[in-house]
């Protein structure tokens, strides 16, 4: 019986019809047989055999008629056809179809999909479009046409544009580190002032393959009236241009293969997606507005949660290492020390007080807690979130009855902070807002800023 | 369960004969079958894919093949369909005919730096294929009804399943029971329209609705690459859209009224599966920990990612972990003091020089000595940004599922066997290359194992290599699964009570292994035999390591040519053993170690 499997559907489809009525009758020859258990064994066999053949055959029919439905000429013929009818205009039909996309290619590869369709579907699927960078020049060598809907701009504006020119400004080192190969330079720059190692020639980023994701703003054209972007999140604006949020995913294709006279060079070839609400949130400072800080026991802050410097406009090169309460108000200071002693004697922390930024005062709401280490149960640091009021809450916002006009210039004199002379001469951008010219520049904090003098 | 792997593909297909049969019965019949062969020859595959399918198949696809068509005929190439703004219009421009590109369709990856031109790589420049490949994940269209209207050809990079097995089939089979309602409650467009709004008169398909119809869950899928635990837990993000090109009589017989919507997608694992050559292994790093958690000895890759060198070392583990992910950390390392090993984690590393994160996907195991925890060990994934973020998001909400450690899917073997070989500490190392002159360029102790597959032999490979994309020299995977006969009651609706896979049936572990004559791995550390006659590998299956034990006796065992007691997985059919599935090319333990120890 096995090999029936492999019969004929239709030829099956006949024999077990006769099976079928042989199942309605069999009992008074199987009950005569000795051997009870092996005829029941082999009646479930045939059983469950004819019911995957009538299965079978049923499903058959049913391609049939979605065949019948998808082909015009049996459509538009008003009757059922026959099955040979069926099956001899879905081959004329098919035969139209696969002429009609399968025209040039000498090394056709047959594919469920032209690259049109394909196209088509990563941008609905994804919002996305396939693009290619040389990694030496940062050149664009090919864009897909699918640009259009997702970025409002032309295959033109970006082919044989340098990707830099069409990414957030911020976000260049990161594109940069994105285009290096998988070995790591080593070439650190160390800056004796700090003992801490810049990030301009720093080592790059390490990457374990030839995979890549990343996330980026790209320029984009005019906004409207593309219904794609209305969806995009966030918006962000430099210099009179407009950026969106940009997951790329993509692969480094390195040298160039055997028999291929070219020079080395690699390129990035990767897929670019619009940010869309659905999608998890990152480097966008807007939505969010809480840090995290690393306090260890003696009360100096020794990590900072990079979004620090978009919430606060403070850098967490400049701010790790002090004491935590400097990042309070003067005013505030003390509560937050109290608050910090206390915590230690296993006291939790919730309070509202006020931060520094670069050039003013927030409010901010602090919760904390103590990190113990979970085999030795020794006090490893305390994790402090800052959680940055909502704007529209700050003019409620009641902490002291009278606050002193905060001056940004307090910090920098601060008695109590051992390194705050340092602080004066590594980095003066943002903590001595008064050098800076006006306060608007200061918000938008350049990191290179500390680093180039 | 046989029956699951096995198929009924037609081998040959014999030319027709010749039409002199006098039986008209059998004559219609030939006729019928002469005009199925055309349509098979007629699919959009190569001749060998063509002549393994089998006549439901070849009119399922048929079918598929004209649905898409039709898809693509009324919203691609209808300059009307265009310009009418249909409702849920899916796009809002016409493509250029001719690219302003001087290659065509073609997409060129190589850049000539003296003349400064882009070339076309002949090898890679196919739209498609780059394309999948970047994406990182496949493409998923469902209908309404939740069948697949169509997949992506790299689809069999992830599940093992080939284009022609999925398409046309309902998703439901090929997704874990627990999560078919969660998908069949996406594809309802209703689904996301906020209550508050009264529901009769919301127009979800009007423009500024639109992100209502965005779509984003998670569905354990059935993967034939994963050989451990046979499920792949994929994030599906996309939307649904209408899909045009339906006759009226699929339209007639539905019951809701309106656009036709379907569900496409990108379907990203969460982990890659093991044996496809999208895990590589050079992306696994080890790091060694002292019971605390500070760490002792790494790769050398960890040592340039966190900008440290020995002299820092031992290094409090907490201060490299990012502050808001310390707690996630601890709960894991409670986890590994507690059980001998943890579940998977995702967190961030930051370097402690430049203070660039890294987002990681590790587990943790405990190490003994003498019957007492003696280290822990850590295997991490570097994951990128991309990966990190939407792992990281999953983090919060889906900590049950991903995380919790009492999860019988996460105690699989994949993840206890994970820490196959840590870096020694430094001292230790020396110690060990006087014992064993290596020619490994590991830094690991290296067992001396028979290397007879390739895949082993590839996994050695270091992260030096500098090829596009890191290739596993390729397993031939079975490319044609006939669904149906999967489950006899897939296609019935009705559900098995349960996956056979989905438990894991642990067998009683010896409690002590023999010393094994000559090899070498830790110094104190007793390594099961080759031929220890007790042991299977489903003895792997362990949620607690026996005291003294190493993984590294894994690595021990040959691969076995008959695989005949491999009991867990059904033994292939005859006609499978032509297609040496990847679960008898090695010992499944041997390709899970090393690549597929993190996943889910």
């Amino acid at each position: 019986m096995a090999q029936d499997i492999f019969m004929d559907p239709w030829q099956s489809a006949t024999s077990f019809a006769m099976e079928d009525e042989d199942m309605g009758m069999p009992s008074g020859k199987y009950a005569r047989m000795e051997d009870e258990m092996g005829e029941n064994k082999e009646r479930f066999a045939r059983e469950n055999h004819s019911e995957i053949e009538r299965r079978r055959r049923n499903k058959m029919t049913h391609y049939i008629n979605e065949l019948a439905e998808m082909v015009p000429q049996c459509a538009s013929l008003g009757r059922k056809p026959d099955k040979l009818t069926i099956l001899r205009m879905a081959v004329s039909h098919m035969k139209g179809i696969r002429g009609h996309t399968a025209q040039d290619e000498t090394s056709y590869k047959p594919s469920f999909l032209t690259d049109q369709e394909l196209k088509h579907l990563i941008l609905e699927a994804a919002n996305g479009f396939l693009f290619v960078v040389c990694c030496q020049t940062g050149k664009v060598l090919y864009v897909a046409d699918s640009i259009t809907p997702v970025l409002n701009l032309k295959q033109e504006d970006w082919l044989q544009r340098n990707l830099n020119e069409l990414i957030h400004p911020d976000d260049q080192d990161k594109i940069r580190d994105q285009l290096c190969g998988s070995e790591v330079s080593v070439n650190k720059v160390l800056d004796l002032k700090s003992g801490s190692v810049k990030r301009e020639g720093a080592s790059t980023r390490v990457h374990m393959s030839c995979r890549r994701g990343f996330i980026c703003r790209m320029r984009v054209g005019a906004l409207e009236p593309l219904h794609r972007l209305r969806n995009r999140r966030p918006l962000f604006q430099h210099a009179g241009q407009n950026y969106v949020v940009m997951h790329c995913t993509g692969y480094i294709k390195n040298a160039p293969p055997q028999g291929i006279n070219a020079p080395a060079s690699s390129c990035l070839v990767a897929i670019a997606r619009l940010q869309v609400a659905s999608m998890p949130v990152c480097a966008d400072p807007t939505s969010t507005n809480q840090f995290s800080v690393r306090v260890s026991e003696d009360g100096k802050m020794t990590f900072i949660d990079a979004r620090v410097s978009d919430l606060i406009g403070l850098s967490s090169d400049q701010l790790i290492g002090r004491y935590w309460w400097n990042l309070a108000h003067p005013a505030d200071e003390k509560t937050l020390q109290d608050s910090f002693v206390a915590l230690l004697s296993d006291q939790p922390m919730r309070i509202n007080i006020r931060v520094r930024t670069s050039t003013d005062y927030i409010p901010c709401t602090v919760s904390a807690y103590k990190f113990m280490n979970p085999y030795s149960e020794q006090f490893e640091y305390v994790v402090a979130t800052h959680q940055i009021a909502p704007q529209e809450d700050i003019n409620n916002w009641v902490t002291a009855p009278t606050v002193p006009q905060p001056q940004a210039s307090e910090f920098g004199e601060l008695g109590g902070a051992p390194s705050a002379v340092d602080y004066g001469q590594s980095s003066s951008g943002g903590w001595r807002p008064e050098a800076q010219g006006a306060p608007q520049a200061q918000w938008q904090w350049d990191p290179m800023n500390g680093y180039n003098q | 369960a046989s029956k699951r792997r096995q198929r009924n593909f037609k081998r040959v297909r014999d030319p027709p004969k010749q039409l002199t049969n006098t039986n008209p019965s059998k004559r219609h019949r030939e006729r019928l079958n002469g005009e199925l062969e055309t349509v098979a020859m007629l699919l959009p595959y190569d001749s060998s894919t063509i002549s393994r399918l089998d006549k439901l198949s070849v009119l399922r696809l048929a079918v598929s093949f004209l649905q898409c068509k039709a898809h693509f005929q009324a919203c691609l190439h209808n300059s009307q369909f265009l310009s009418a703004g249909f409702p849920m219009s899916t796009h809002s421009y016409s493509y250029q005919p001719h690219p302003p590109i001087p290659f065509s369709n073609k997409v060129p990856t190589i850049f000539d730096l003296r003349i400064g031109t882009p070339m076309l790589d002949p090898e890679e420049s196919n739209f498609e294929e780059i394309s999948l490949k970047s994406l990182g994940g496949f493409i998923l269209v469902l209908n309404d009804n939740g069948e697949i209207y169509y997949a992506s050809e790299n689809v069999e990079n992830y599940l093992g399943f080939h284009q022609s097995d999925v398409l046309h089939q309902p998703v439901y089979d090929l997704i874990h029971s627990e999560d078919r309602d969660d998908i069949r409650q996406q594809l309802d467009s209703n689904f996301h329209i906020p209550t508050s709004s009264a529901s009769n008169q919301f127009d979800v398909f009007a423009p500024q609705n639109s992100k209502y119809l965005e779509r984003n869950v998670n569905a354990r899928f059935r993967c034939l690459l994963d050989n451990t635990c046979g499920f792949l837990r994929i994030d599906m993000r996309g939307k649904l859209m209408s899909l045009h090109g339906l006759p009226s009589s699929y339209v007639m017989g539905r019951t809701a009224s309106g656009p036709v919507l379907g569900m496409i997608c990108v379907c990203t694992p969460f982990v890659p599966p093991s044996t496809s050559d999208l895990a590589s292994e050079d992306m696994i790093l080890k790091t060694k920990h002292q019971l605390d958690g500070a760490l002792v000895s790494m790769d050398q890759k960890v040592y340039e990612m966190l900008e440290i060198d020995e002299t820092d070392l031992p290094m409090p583990l907490y201060n490299l972990v990012h502050v808001e992910d310390a707690v996630c950390m601890a709960e894991a390392h409670k986890e590994a003091i507690k059980n001998g090993s943890s579940g998977l984690l995702v967190y961030r590393l930051v370097s402690t020089k430049t203070r660039r994160t890294y987002f990681v996907q590790s587990s943790c195991r405990m190490f003994y000595k003498n019957s007492k925890p003696e280290s822990i060990g850590l295997t991490h994934r570097l994951l990128n940004e991309v990966e990190g973020t939407m792992l990281l998001e999953k983090r919060s909400t889906l900590k049950a599922k991903l995380l919790s450690f009492d999860d019988s899917f996460l105690q699989s073997p994949r993840n206890l066997q994970s820490t196959a070989a840590l870096p020694l500490p430094s001292v230790l190392k020396d110690d060990q290359d006087c014992l064993e002159p290596s020619t490994s360029n590991s830094l690991f102790p290296s067992v001396p194992v028979p290397t007879p597959t390739t895949t082993k032999a590839n996994r050695r490979r270091k992260e030096n290599s500098h090829e596009i994309v890191p290739t596993i020299p390729s397993i031939p995977i079975p490319t044609h699964f006939d669904m149906q006969m999967f489950d006899p009651s897939w296609n019935h609706g009705v559900h098995p009570p349960a996956w056979p896979h989905d438990v894991y049936h642990l067998t009683q572990y010896p409690p002590t292994y023999p010393h094994p004559p000559g090899t070498v791995g830790y110094p104190d550390v007793q390594i099961a035999p080759v031929d220890y006659p007790g042991w299977h590998p489903n003895d792997i299956h362990m949620t607690q390591l026996p005291h003294g034990f190493t993984p590294d006796a894994q690595k021990l065992v040959p691969p076995h040519p008959q695989m005949s007691h491999f009991t867990e997985y059904p033994t292939p059919s005859t006609h499978h053993d032509l297609h040496h599935h990847p679960l008898k090319q090695d010992n499944f333990h041997l390709i899970s170690e090393v690549t597929n120890l993190l996943g889910t």
